[in-house]
């Protein structure tokens, strides 16, 4: 069609010549747009630097100055919020602060628009503002999350899109708050809706307002977001405008072509830098537990496991390839999503691994990829998927990910580079009715926000201190949370004893808020989206014999004497260990004490209840015999771990003394030896893998597995590629050709 | 100058991390300048070196100028060192129960500090070290409301949920105590708008305290900000029972030497939003970034002079560039404000710092790219005196900007051939081989980097670049400014003739301010009836009353009397729904109920400037969410002499001949100009370079600046 990027830049009369020409260039070529010098760049080096600064920093600015408009800590100041200046094809150029791999979903959503015919109807002009949040169409993870998208035009021309996006306080989905946890489909998903034209001529149009407030539970707070990412979109179509003046048209639009593919090479050089060329694969495991939640959706009225199986080649050209092939067919829940806000995860790893020596740009989309089977959670063959919680389990697809790059630079020998990857979140929602019939939806963002770092092959990992998904780690004020959302006053926030995973170096702690019910009024129903739980193995898994973390767990206790107690002065419970602590030794008593391993149903709350989670816990590196005995007793004595644990996992007998009711320990040095020695002993006589192997090989020929383990294999034989995975596992486990489930 | 009439004199010190500046100003506004190296154990040695140097200068000594000086303000970095080197007090800390880990997961803040690309590298993550001791953190049970986003319709704030243990906080102060801890922190939550809790707790620690007969401080954390953000609050108060206290005992040591010599005033420090107060003043953290604040304040005391309403001040000094703002000749405060990776709920000047100084290396990446800084050669200066990579500074030697036996006045001597070496391979390296093209090249794209990172302060507060009057000023200010003058970005750029000593010669500017705030919770919905109005106002009106009460308090202890404090009143406000406040002050007295609407329209005005139209929602009703007010005193203040005009031709004693710059791709000539002997009404056109023993001015061929009659220097 066009012969170069010269070609298109003289000759492309539309959008979607501009699109199909860099597919087809960049596909021919295995460059960006077929460019094969960076002439600008090359001809002068500085100002193609300068000139991408500008740009840059004009991106920076825009969050800096619309993000205090917002209603939600996640948008204002935690990492839930991104604001990008865009090609006009959808390639993106340059990021802002925030959750950056949502740069893939401004792809997705502006070929939806190009290829539907867009710049007919409605009509692409200066001034219109397009909003989106749907996965199918537009490449969002979640209906929470919801994009702005404001094209600049110069002088007559489209030029480019400003685009930004945040998650939004509450999606108004049958289960109220941002990542409804029962759908049977998209239509259970809650608002949703594919790129629209939302205003003309920079203004919001006046049912856009209407339609939040009749279709949302916090109209308040979204109508905010949204005039948060169209000031940010403004802002940043001023800079470009300006910026275009200063260097020329001409200039502006080979150079922001230029610039990607600069970034394309520079993610090659660092694969081949960092990297060991190889198959890595992972497998993981979530549990759906929809058995008895509804009568009214009998195909959805069962329990099942969602696989995710992946399989990271880095090949020596060198490509990155992630294989999800193996995975769970969609089904009737909550937990699919479609390929663009799977992206979103699956870039996760190589956003923080690869481009933090580059410009962040869309150039890192095209040496490293993902392939979904049609028909998978992942890739659903259908439009009426629900997807209103994908990152549940998605995250473990990050997680694999990250983890297979671990090993890769492991093997090349950057320790300082390797990281046990914890990918879990948790945030508790819902909605409510307060005594003079006020309603509202809510979520709350704290372990969005952020959670334990694992540990390093040669440190321990640190508790509450980053985000897979964002660069800007916070968990939020407690005093805004509370002012958010009425009925909920913290008895703790707090960091628990032992949930970590262990190793030579440990993972970071997991949190633990209480949230007390007081006077919720009318009604008050909550529940808990969340990627660790239900897990196996737990999105923070260990490395290199460290042991995975924890899964999280939530405790619900309703209809109890707690509140009788806190009146006669019994000093609180501050965490989801210590609430089972009380109840076990009867300082309060609870009709209705529920632990959470899977995610919990809507609850209903109550004046006196309490909520908690325990959640963000990190895998460890090595094995826990090796670690230096000292730090153990420092964590006993810091009451980071307990006797038992420092015993039973780590080998290490301590000796307790008690000066002033206060406990310190010391290490008993001999028994120590001694104890660690009889441990590498016993595991010399353990079960082989071999006789393992055998036995359950025996299990598997005679089909002798739970229902839902049987239903989940037979799912991932029955997407498109299932096939492949069938004879895997026939394979594996050495079974008739034929084998099926 | 003995034996004339009696001079009178003001003290203005800037103890920065290697040098102490030094500007004493004599009644009639004239000063001189001195500089000392800065002694860390011991800073009265360092202020004394100081104004001994300056002394000399002026030649009397010491002791006359303690005797006869009206006020000393020494701006130090005694709590950033404090904070950097950990070597604060042993804190105590007594927290609502549950919320004992709160400083040591910190909110998951670890990124406070690093660029984005740091951020991004995520195995870069640490938390920053705690200031109170695990052990030495104990929880107690209570609990209260704080009001919420549906006003009174659920609990309003200050209802007491769970009422205060007093009897465990007795047994906390016991234990802390025990383990002899030096001060004793109190934080509850929503302190902010119920003080109760934590002022009762405080009377019984001070009791415990007194008990033992201990001399034990105790700060509670809605003294200290007394704003709805508890983590941020906690590190506020950290930050005053670690650092404050003891960078207290470093400004009386200081104090104490003044006067030995004679001083008989208090000695004044410099907050952290401006203005200067007694070392006595209770809540010193304010004070915790003082050094820089002197900077700010000599343009506010310049935009006043000028008539300047929207004016950016840029120090580029050895690491770092640090941008504020003056708007309306006030100086831009913030909330919220990062500090040694702590983040704090003081307000403080609008002040950004970039890592890009005269020192700042300058070297290529792995991927064959140029990056600049954030890597700083500091006092080595670069390869031309004793460091191993290129920096700004010998790039400016190589080009010929800088003469290598001019630096300080030619007291140090510069290796050129060194710097050019290192230029070479640099540029090499990026594919320039012309090292003096690449020279320019890159000192091009560091002036766009200052150019850039000056625009993105300005204009992440919704101004408009054009509006502002830059100001450069720091040793590598003048030396740069041509740089950040090109593209005109700006409405006008100007500097001064002492624009090295600049952050000095404004802590001597500085008003004596205080400022006070509470958190309230004030809702104005749409429909609010009259009796509501006037209850809120009625409101309003008693806690600024209370507030003013504190200040004139506060102020007699320094010796200032009632009728001669200012007072300035103001709210915070936001939209129902928002999570941020935004300052309005108010110019007006508010009395009546329908002077709510008055402070709603003062709002939306202040709303106006910053966002598009599209950014407002009225339609959700306004929440009040914090008064404050700043109450200033009177102080003598240096003036910058108005000097007659002298003809536009400089004359011959300030020419010094030429010098050989590369310049736009050739050697040219650049006219040689000592700043001392140029008049005002002197105009100059580039290329020249205008010098004196510490300053290096560079005046590029496009421009022509002018000396106006306060020997302010405009470039046209």
């Amino acid at each position: 069609m066009f012969k170069d990027l010269d070609d298109v830049l003289k000759n492309a009369k539309s959008l979607k010549d501009l699109l199909a020409a860099r597919d087809e260039l960049t596909q021919k070529t295995g460059t960006y747009y077929g460019i094969q010098e960076l002439k600008l760049k090359e001809e002068d080096p500085l100002k193609f630097e300068q000139f991408y600064a500008e740009l840059h920093s004009v991106v920076l600015r825009a969050r800096e100055h619309s993000r205090l408009i917002t209603a939600s800590p996640g948008g204002r100041e935690m990492g839930e919020s991104l604001w990008s200046l865009c090609t006009p094809d959808g390639d993106t150029l340059a990021n802002s602060l925030g959750f950056s791999t949502h740069m893939v979903a401004y792809r997705k959503a502006i070929r939806f628009m190009i290829e539907n015919g867009y710049e007919e109807n409605p009509g692409i002009n200066e001034g219109d503002i397009f909003s989106t949040d749907d996965g199918n169409t537009a490449g969002a993870p979640h209906p929470g999350d919801t994009y702005t998208y404001l094209p600049i035009f110069f002088d007559g021309e489209m030029v480019g899109w400003a685009a930004a996006v945040n998650h939004i306080m509450e999606a108004g989905a049958p289960v109220a708050g941002s990542w409804p946890g029962f759908a049977v489909d998209t239509t259970m998903d809650g608002l949703v809706f594919p790129p629209m034209k939302v205003g003309e001529n920079y203004t919001p149009a006046r049912w856009w307002e209407e339609l939040w407030k009749a279709r949302t539970r916090a109209p308040v707070f979204n109508i905010l977001d949204d005039k948060m990412r169209l000031t940010g979109c403004m802002y940043i179509e001023q800079g470009v405008k300006e910026i275009i003046k200063k260097y020329g048209l001409d200039y502006y639009k080979r150079a922001i072509r230029e610039v990607i593919e600069e970034t394309r090479r520079a993610i090659v050089e660092n694969i081949k830098t960092l990297c060991v060329p190889g198959v890595y694969e992972g497998t993981s495991f979530r549990v759906v537990k929809y058995k008895g939640l509804s009568q009214v959706w009998p195909h959805a009225d069962k329990d099942f496991m969602l696989h995710t199986r992946m399989t990271v080649r880095i090949s020596p050209e060198p490509k990155i390839l992630g294989d999800l092939t193996g995975t769970s067919k969609w089904d009737y829940c909550a937990f699919n999503g479609y390929p663009g806000g799977a992206d979103i995860a699956f870039y996760l790893p190589v956003t923080g691994n690869f481009l933090n020596n580059t410009k962040m740009t869309s150039g890192l989309f095209y040496d490293i990829r993902s392939y979904y089977p049609e028909g998978c959670t992942y890739n659903p063959d259908t439009p009426y998927a629900a997807f209103s919680n994908i990152w549940a389990q998605s995250m473990s697809m990050g997680a694999l990910h990250w983890n297979a790059l671990t090993r890769a630079f492991y093997a090349r020998g950057f320790l300082e580079e390797c990281i046990s990857c914890e990918g879990d979140w948790a945030g508790i929602q819902g909605a409510g009715t307060l005594a003079n019939g006020q309603q509202y939806g809510f979520t709350n963002f704290e372990q969005v926000g952020g959670v334990a770092q694992g540990a390093y092959p040669f440190r321990d990992g640190i508790p509450v201190a980053w985000a897979m998904w964002t660069q800007l780690c916070n968990i939020g004020n407690q005093e805004e949370w509370e002012y958010l959302i009425p009925p909920f006053f913290y008895l703790g926030r707090r960091l628990v004893k032992d949930f970590c995973g262990h190793g030579k170096y440990r993972g970071g702690l997991g949190l633990s808020s209480v949230h007390w019910i007081v006077q919720p009024g009318r009604d008050l129903y909550i529940s808990r989206g969340g990627a660790g739980m239900a897990q196996t193995p737990f999105v923070a898994i260990g490395q290199c014999g460290g042991y995975p973390a924890p899964n999280s767990w939530y405790v619900a206790l309703r209809n109890s004497n707690l509140n009788e107690k806190i009146k006669e002065g019994l000093p609180y419970p501050r965490s989801a260990d210590e609430i089972l602590e009380y109840v076990n030794e009867g300082k309060i008593e609870a009709k209705d004490l529920q632990i959470f391993k899977a995610d919990p149903p809507q609850l209903r709350m109550e004046d006196g209840d309490v909520f908690s989670d325990a959640s963000g816990a990190a895998g460890g590196w090595g094995d826990p015999l090796e670690r230096d005995p000292y730090m153990v007793i420092n964590d006993l004595n810091n009451e980071w771990i307990s006797e038992k644990i420092a015993y039973t996992c780590y080998g290490v007998v301590a000796k307790k003394s008690s000066i002033d009711g206060k406990v310190r320990y010391e290490l008993d040095v001999e028994s120590t030896e001694k104890t660690r020695e009889e441990r590498k002993k016993a595991r010399l006589s353990c079960q082989s893998v071999k006789d393992w192997w055998m036995k359950e090989r025996k299990r598997v020929i005679n089909k002798d597995f739970i229902e839902p383990v049987r239903y989940t294999y037979k799912s991932s034989f029955s997407t498109k590629d299932g096939e492949k995975f069938r004879q895997y596992y026939v394979g594996f486990w050495q079974l008739d050709k034929d084998f099926e489930l | 100058m003995q034996g004339q009439v009696k001079d009178s004199y003001i003290i203005a010190i800037d103890a920065g991390g290697t040098m102490t500046d030094a500007v004493i100003i004599r009644s009639d506004g004239t000063f001189h300048i001195g500089k000392y190296r800065t002694y860390r154990i011991d800073e009265s040695e360092s202020y004394m070196g100081a104004v001994k140097a300056v002394a000399d200068k002026i030649g009397v000594s010491t002791e006359e100028i303690h005797k006869n000086c009206d006020v000393a303000i020494y701006a130090g970095t005694a709590m950033t060192n404090t904070l950097i080197t950990m070597d604060g007090l042993k804190v105590g800390l007594i927290t609502t129960r549950g919320m004992e880990h709160m400083s040591i997961i910190e909110n998951g803040l670890t990124y406070i500090g690093q660029s984005q690309k740091e951020i991004l590298h995520q195995q870069l993550r640490r938390h920053t070290a705690p200031l109170v001791k695990k052990e030495n953190i104990i929880g107690v049970t209570e609990r209260v409301t704080g009001g919420s986003y549906f006003g009174d319709v659920h609990l309003p704030a200050g209802t007491v949920l769970v009422p205060l243990n007093e009897k465990e906080v007795e047994d906390a102060a016991e234990e802390l105590i025990k383990n002899d801890v030096e001060v004793i922190g109190i934080m509850f939550l929503n302190s902010h708008v119920f003080p109760d809790h934590e002022i009762r707790a405080a009377e019984i620690v001070k009791k415990v305290i007194e008990k033992h007969g201990k001399d034990i401080k105790v700060v509670a954390s809605h003294e200290i900000a007394p704003v709805g953000k508890d983590c941020f609050r906690l590190k506020s108060l950290l930050v005053q029972c670690f650092a404050a206290e003891k960078a207290r005992k470093q400004l009386e040591y200081v104090e104490n030497a003044a006067r030995k010599d004679g001083y008989d005033k208090q000695l004044l420090t410099l907050l952290s939003f401006g203005g200067a107060v007694s070392i006595k003043y209770p809540r010193l953290y304010e004070t915790i970034v003082s050094g820089p604040i002197g900077g700010l304040t000599a343009s506010k005391e310049i935009a006043t002079l000028l008539d300047i309403s929207h004016l950016a001040v840029g120090d580029v000094g050895g690491t770092s560039f640090d941008v504020g703002l003056v708007v309306d000749k006030r100086i831009e405060l913030r909330p919220d404000s990062d500090f040694a990776k702590h983040r704090l709920v003081l307000p403080m000047v609008e002040l950004n710092s970039a890592p890009l100084g005269m020192g700042t290396e300058v070297k290529v990446n792995d991927l064959g790219n140029l990056e600049i800084g954030p890597e700083s050669a500091g006092w080595r200066v670069g390869v031309c005196l004793d460091h191993d990579r290129l920096t700004i500074t010998d790039i400016h030697v190589a080009l010929g900007y800088i003469a290598e036996d001019s630096f300080l006045g030619g007291k140090i001597i510069l290796d050129r051939d060194k710097a050019c070496k290192e230029l070479e391979r640099v540029g090499k390296f990026i594919g320039i081989p012309d090292l003096y093209q690449a020279g320019e090249g890159i000192l091009e794209l560091f002036f766009t980097n200052l150019r850039e990172f000056a625009r993105t302060q300005i204009e992440a507060k919704g101004f408009n670049l054009k509006q502002f009057v830059f100001l450069a000023c720091g040793g590598g200010g003048e030396t740069c400014v041509h740089g950040i003058a090109k593209g005109k970005a700006f409405k006008e750029i100007i500097t001064t003739p002492f624009a090295s000593v600049f952050s000095a010669y404004g802590v001597g500017c500085s008003d004596i301010v205080h400022r006070y705030n509470k958190g309230i919770v004030g809702i104005i919905r749409h429909g609010i009836s009259v009796n509501e109005k006037s209850q809120l106002v009625h409101e309003l009106i008693t806690e600024w009353k209370s507030l003013e009460e504190k200040a004139f308090e506060e102020f007699m202890l320094e010796g200032v009397r009632k009728e001669d404090v200012k007072i300035l009143r103001g709210v915070f406000m936001r939209y129902i729904g928002q999570l941020e406040s935004f300052e309005t002050k108010l110019d007006f007295e508010v009395v009546r109920a329908d002077d709510l609407d008055r402070i709603i329209r003062a709002f939306e005005k202040m709303y106006e400037i910053k966002y598009p139209s599209a950014a407002k929602f009225p339609e959700a009703g306004y929440a009040l969410t914090q008064v404050f007010i700043e109450a200033v005193a009177p102080k003598v203040k240096p003036v910058l002499p108005e000097c007659e005009l002298a003809s536009k031709t400089p004359p011959d004693s300030a020419y010094a001949g030429t010098r050989r710059v590369y310049y736009r791709g050739k050697w040219t000539d650049f006219k040689l100009f000592r700043i001392e002997e140029i008049k005002a009404g002197n105009e100059i056109t580039g290329p020249a370079i205008l010098f004196d023993d510490i300053s290096t001015l560079v005046i590029g061929a496009d421009d022509v600046v002018n000396f106006d009659k306060y020997r302010i220097i405009h470039f046209n």
